[in-house]
């Protein structure tokens, strides 16, 4: 029997993201497609800052939906949301209805993001808390226009550093990585302070042929030599409070060029 | 509970597919690793790996595919990645990977290579 009408169901998702709330809202999920819907919109008006486990969360949406073969639609997504699904070029991949109430990109971004062409954070050293990070360093770039390859370089080169950091720093747990960017209109230079171990990612600049690497079977410590591909520059200084000092600088192209 | 890195794929008796989730980085790069090689000792000549829904592979997650893509070719076959995102592909170029690995610019374009 033909059936044209549209059934919709409605979730919305959590501002503030934990374990524990992103269990509930899968739990929801599962239930919301377990009853008669074609379509599944998510509310996402109240999502003032994306985590990674916010855009962890559309994928499963989107995966679960596929499974069942509902339409999934993201409503009102903020404009830090559609920055981010912007820069992952995800933008095109989830189906977005309804603006927000703000049409200006910058006036929509949080209050911790409106400060220029400068970016400043603390990571709290595990892979997690790099992640966090990354999603933050996203959105900042978000907001200076550079192009998506020159955005995923970047991102992925300040996630290869403070991921380094993490892994082989053997910082206290109490211990933060502390990161400043600064943006002019050609480049962008990030700084990442930590207090973990000595270690000088410049002396490591031979180590980049992935070909070779490939010819060993080499699966790890490729991070560093990914870095100096993908970056202008690299320095390495340890300051008068033996803290570590890494700076990689990037010239970037604009969009229109 | 994470999603897997990859959900493997059995496409014919020499291809097996793996669809790549959405981030492959340092804490499940390992995954990436175990299912191609765990193909290969399978019988598997092939691995296609589906990038279409991929947004941020690391060095660990390029280093799994680096480290498995000779075992396959030394066996006659291949590692074959498709559908790969354009922010990804240029770093596979900057890399100079991007004509080191085969690349497909969809599944069935990798399924092509595999018979030819």
């Amino acid at each position: 029997m033909p059936c044209d009408e549209t059934l919709v169901a409605t979730l919305s998702i959590p501002p503030v993201m934990t374990t524990g709330v992103r269990e509930q809202f899968l739990d929801d999920l599962r239930t919301s497609l377990t009853n008669p819907s074609n379509t599944l919109t998510l509310e996402c008006s109240a999502v003032e800052v994306v985590t990674s486990m916010h855009i962890s969360l559309l994928w499963e949406a989107r995966r679960a939906c596929d499974d069942e073969g509902v339409a999934l639609q993201l409503h009102h997504p903020t404009g830090a949301m559609r920055r981010v699904l912007r820069v992952m070029d995800l933008d095109t991949f989830f189906d977005v209805a309804g603006e927000t109430e703000s049409s200006n990109i910058r006036d929509s971004l949080p209050q911790d993001y409106s400060h220029g062409p400068d970016f400043e954070d603390r990571i709290v050293p595990t892979l997690d808390g790099v992640q966090e990070s990354l999603a933050r360093f996203i959105m900042f770039l978000a907001d200076l226009a550079v192009t998506s390859d020159d955005a995923y370089q970047l991102q992925t080169a300040y996630y290869e550093i403070a991921a380094n950091i993490v892994s082989h720093g053997n910082l206290r747990t109490d211990a933060m990585i502390c990161v400043h960017a600064a943006a002019a209109p050609d480049h962008l230079v990030i700084e990442f302070r930590d207090n973990g171990q000595p270690f000088d990612p410049t002396a490591f600049r031979h180590c980049d042929d992935f070909r070779a690497a490939a010819k060993r079977g080499a699966t790890r410590g490729l991070g560093i030599g990914m870095v100096h591909r993908l970056v202008d520059r690299m320095e390495y200084h340890s300051d008068d409070d033996m803290c570590n000092v890494v700076s990689i600088t990037k010239k970037w192209s604009h969009p229109n060029e | 509970m994470n999603s897997p890195a990859v959900t493997e794929r059995r496409i014919n008796d020499d291809t097996m597919m793996l669809v790549a989730s959405r981030t492959i980085e340092t804490s499940n790069a390992h995954e990436v690793f175990v299912a191609i090689t765990s193909a290969r000792k399978q019988g598997f000549k092939y691995v296609v790996v589906d990038m279409s829904a991929l947004d941020f592979i690391s060095s660990a997650g390029v280093g799994a595919l680096l480290g498995t893509v000779e075992l396959l070719r030394a066996d006659g076959g291949d590692l074959i990645l498709a559908n790969i995102p354009k922010p990804i592909h240029s770093v596979l170029e900057v890399l100079d990977l991007a004509e080191f690995f085969t690349t497909a610019s969809s599944t069935e374009d990798a399924m092509a290579i595999t018979r030819s």
